[in-house]
């Protein structure tokens, strides 16, 4: 296990070395439209003086020593200007390799065509129109850091499905998507309803209504309790957001903020997880943190530079090529109602289902989210079929809202974009019952 | 240029290939940024040497992509892609190109020291009792490309571009500007005086009622990356109309739109953020009228959809070196209308005046529905603004919209988009 002396929490070099293999394949309406792969290599180095950090990205010949000293004299001539800071304690991980059975890059592109195609085709017994895109990802770095180094090896894989039915001028859309961390086995391992679930449903949006607009109880499915998850109480525990903006979490840090139903955590080490990994760019080691316990806040997630502001420890989250904190796995932990239960026991309501995606201020603590499908729930019963369905809310009140969690879990998988880059991240949960706003678009 | 583009290309001519295409990118870019009000860091990107190889092999488009020293791998994985690819492809061939104007100011080569000193400028001026900065920054690039084929085709280009944002907030409100620009001619204090007057402007707002009301939606709002015109440059993709995935398949000649609205993707418009001597694939830069007073007339196109419609490329096709071209609009440029943005207030009478929106990536492209978050929004009445609204969504169909909206005679450039404000009726959820 490589043992790393920082000199300093005041100035502190490292380099990253990154290369990247990439194979990926578009296929729509049964025709392969894309398929490559790719390689890519290069040198990130960061110097940090007295508060003020300095990154630079270059090619992969550029000499390592030169590199470092320029940043270190870059961050030097900023750090004058700069109130310093001391970085959060390192805690270096140890080298890394993501579980895999069959590394992508050993099999064939024609095998993964055929099975492809073979997914794309079975969506396509209904009257759909396709867009698959399927990739896999095998990412090398080596960090070195005060003379030491340690090295990861990340390995990715999976698709995604987009279904459009269409009857006159109206189009609908659906979307699934199966993507891990691990090999070829990953796609060995989709589920045999994959394609027609998605295409199904696609379908059967076709006659769906626009929901009734207005405050209404909502029951989330596991994947979009991910996204609100992710989106709206994440984003707000991000550490660096916590020190350089106001988000509605400043001051709370102790403080009762959901119902004590809820238990959130960014779990780094889940093994087939499609945002997990070993270390993070600062080096260290990745763990499961948890953010909300029984509705309480208990913690944030940091890089060694927000932890470091704020006077809190490095939980490993600091990802991409710069300084960013960024979430990895972000769940909420099952609860106890069986999620059958939780619709029975909901008299009026609106049952949603899936994410089309959305978006959450940290600031104003609002969120919008679209779901895929939904249901009015009667006495207990899901009765008509929803399309179209937005849904704002306040987090916070939608967080103290939850009055059932249910007893079941699904975790799904994205790229979440912050700071112009994007990584790969899971999100998921158990269906829960909250209050919030549905919007309609008709 | 050292590096020699035709011995690669010939070679991949002598293993097989009927046609080959390298494109190349390079980036240099700067940008500082600052948090909390204080400088925060420097952040330096040089990219070089990385390619595209598009090959056409055995009647099939293969594609990988790698660093320019691994040639020879890269090529083999192309041809290997190949057995899978599209047939019936041809690249395009050299034509003649005209010089864009204004992308490109020597000024932003390298003034680094100069950009931290005026940053820091910006943070003394927002540093007042009612505004708290969270995050500002300018980034400087300078980009080249080159692309060649095995037609003969070479065509390079540069531009330089800048951006300065401001971001700032007060009571849980934010106020945000940001600019961009090919030319080093954006005042970095007027973005910080925006931002914070829209945070003034927003503080103690307001509940608005659900009802159908006259909106007002900014620039801001239709263009840039959260902007509703994404849902219609979808529309006009070659590549949705192909596929019978865009409402306006079979639409060309027809009256769609209110004849107030006419919008042009011009890949010559001096200064453009999008402007260039030509497209990725050496297609030169046009202006395409893709409405004209409300009749649709063309699409856009790369050179694969222009191929598969049988029509010509439209100079559409844009990638980085990881891919194949997918077609892009360049700049979109909305006609103005005869109103300022205070006169459209005045002919709506009650209304909602919308500065940004959030969430519109949660539309439906191909329906044109959205329901979307109203971002620093005021009621007005009586076509006096009456006070800001603390939370509200807007709902709408943006083919509809553009049936009978009313254009102001304001113009932006916001992303791709250059556009005036846009007077329209939507559901206001409240």
């Amino acid at each position: 296990m490589p043992v790393l002396k920082l000199r300093e929490a005041m100035e502190y070099s490292d380099i990253l070395r990154l290369s990247t293999r990439i194979t990926a394949v578009t296929v729509k309406d049964g025709e392969v439209i894309e398929a490559k792969t790719g390689f890519e290599e290069n040198l990130s180095c960061r110097a940090f003086v007295n508060g003020a950090w300095a990154y630079k990205t270059v090619p992969p010949e550029a000499d390592e020593r030169v590199l470092e000293e320029e940043l270190l004299e870059e961050a030097k001539r900023l750090s004058v200007r700069v109130e310093p800071f001391e970085l959060a304690a390192a805690r270096f991980g140890k080298n890394f390799t993501t579980k895999h059975s069959v590394l992508p890059s050993d099999v064939p592109l024609e095998k993964k065509i055929t099975a492809l195609l073979a997914i794309d085709k079975e969506a396509r017994l209904l009257p759909v129109h396709t867009q698959l895109h399927y990739v896999d990802i095998e990412q090398e770095s080596r960090l070195t850091a005060g003379g030491s180094e340690v090295e990861q090896k990340l390995v990715k894989c999976g698709v995604a499905l987009n279904c459009v039915a269409r009857e006159g001028a109206l189009l609908q859309h659906m979307f699934s998507s199966h993507r891990q961390s691990g090999g070829w086995e990953v796609m060995e391992k989709l589920p045999a309803s994959f394609a027609s679930d998605c295409a199904r449903r696609a379908v059967g949006l076709l006659s769906a209504k626009s929901p009734p607009a207005g405050r209404h109880m909502v029951v989330l499915d596991p994947l979009l309790v991910g996204v609100f998850t992710h989106e709206a109480v994440g984003h707000m525990a991000e550490g660096d957001f916590t020190a350089n903006q106001d988000t509605v979490l400043e001051g709370k840090l102790g403080q009762q903020i959901a119902s004590p139903l809820v238990t959130i955590v960014d779990d780094k080490t889940i093994p087939t997880a499609f945002g997990s990994f070993g270390i993070d760019r600062d080096g260290t080691a990745a763990e499961k943190t948890v953010l909300i316990e029984n509705g309480r806040l208990v913690g944030l997630m940091n890089s060694r530079t927000s932890g470091g502001k704020l006077g809190q420890r490095s939980t490993g989250n600091c990802r991409g090529e710069f300084n960013a904190v960024r979430m990895s796995n972000t769940v909420m932990e099952p609860g106890a109602t069986r999620p059958e239960e939780l619709i029975k026991e909901t008299k009026d309501g609106i049952y949603l289902i899936g994410s089309g995606g959305g978006t959450a201020s940290t600031v104003s603590g609002l969120f919008n989210f679209a779901a895929l499908e939904g249901y009015v729930i009667k006495n207990g019963e899901l009765t008509e079929h929803l399309r179209d369905v937005a849904l704002l809310g306040n987090t916070l009140e939608t967080l103290k809202a939850i009055d059932s969690v249910g007893s079941n879990f699904g975790l799904g998988s994205g790229t979440c974009g912050k700071s112009g880059e994007a990584v790969p991240v899971g999100d998921g949960g158990p269906t829960i019952r909250t209050t919030a706003l549905v919007g309609g678009t008709s | 240029m050292n590096t020699d583009i035709d011995g690669l290309l010939r070679q991949a001519l002598k293993v097989g290939c009927e046609e080959a295409e390298i494109f190349s990118s390079e980036t240099d870019s700067f940008s500082c940024a600052a948090e909390r009000g204080q400088l925060s860091d420097t952040r330096q990107t040089r990219e070089t040497d990385n390619i595209g190889l598009r090959v056409i092999h055995g009647g099939k488009v293969g594609f990988a992509f790698g660093r320019l020293d691994k040639f020879n791998q890269i090529l083999e994985e192309a041809i290997g892609s190949s057995s899978v690819g599209q047939p019936g492809f041809e690249l395009p061939t050299p034509q003649s190109y005209s010089e864009p104007k204004g992308i490109f100011d020597p000024a932003l080569l390298d003034s680094s020291g100069d950009f931290v000193e005026r940053l820091a400028a910006v943070l003394d001026f927002i540093k007042q009792p009612d505004v708290k900065p969270t995050w500002a920054g300018v980034q400087i690039a300078h980009s080249k490309y080159w692309v060649a084929n095995t037609r003969g085709l070479f065509v390079e280009d540069e531009g330089t571009s800048i951006s300065w944002g401001v971001y700032v907030t007060a009571n849980g409100i934010q106020g945000w500007e940001a600019k961009e620009s090919r030319k080093n001619d954006i005042g970095e204090m007027e973005v910080a005086q925006t931002a914070v007057e829209m945070l003034r402007r927003s503080q103690q707002p307001a509940a608005v009622q659900t009802k159908t009301l006259p909106v007002i939606l900014s620039p801001r709002c239709l263009g840039g990356e959260d902007g509703l015109f994404h849902i219609l440059s979808e529309a006009f993709d070659g590549e949705n109309i192909l596929r019978k995935t865009s409402r306006l398949v079979g639409s060309k000649g027809q009256q769609l739109f209110s004849p107030d609205f006419s919008l042009i993707d011009d890949g010559t418009a001096e200064g453009g953020l999008y402007t260039s001597k030509a497209d990725t694939e050496g297609v030169p830069s046009q202006r395409t009228v893709l409405v004209e007073k409300g009749v649709v007339r063309r699409f856009l196109t790369n050179q694969e959809m222009a191929v598969r419609l049988g029509e010509l490329s439209s100079g559409n096709g844009f990638r980085t070196h990881r891919g194949l071209p997918k077609v892009k609009p360049t700049n979109l440029i909305v006609s103005p209308g005869s109103s300022s943005p205070e006169e459209l207030m005045g002919k709506a009478g009650e209304g909602v005046l919308v500065s940004w929106l959030s969430g519109v990536h949660t539309a439906n492209t191909f329906s044109g529905d959205f329901s979307v978050e109203a971002k620093n929004a005021f009621y007005f009445r009586n076509g006096r603004i009456e006070h800001p609204i603390s939370s509200a969504l807007i709902a709408g169909n943006i083919f509809d919209v553009l049936k009978e909206g009313t254009w102001g005679r304001d113009a932006e450039t916001r992303g791709h988009l250059v556009t005036p404000s846009l007077l329209a009726t939507l559901q206001v959820v409240g």
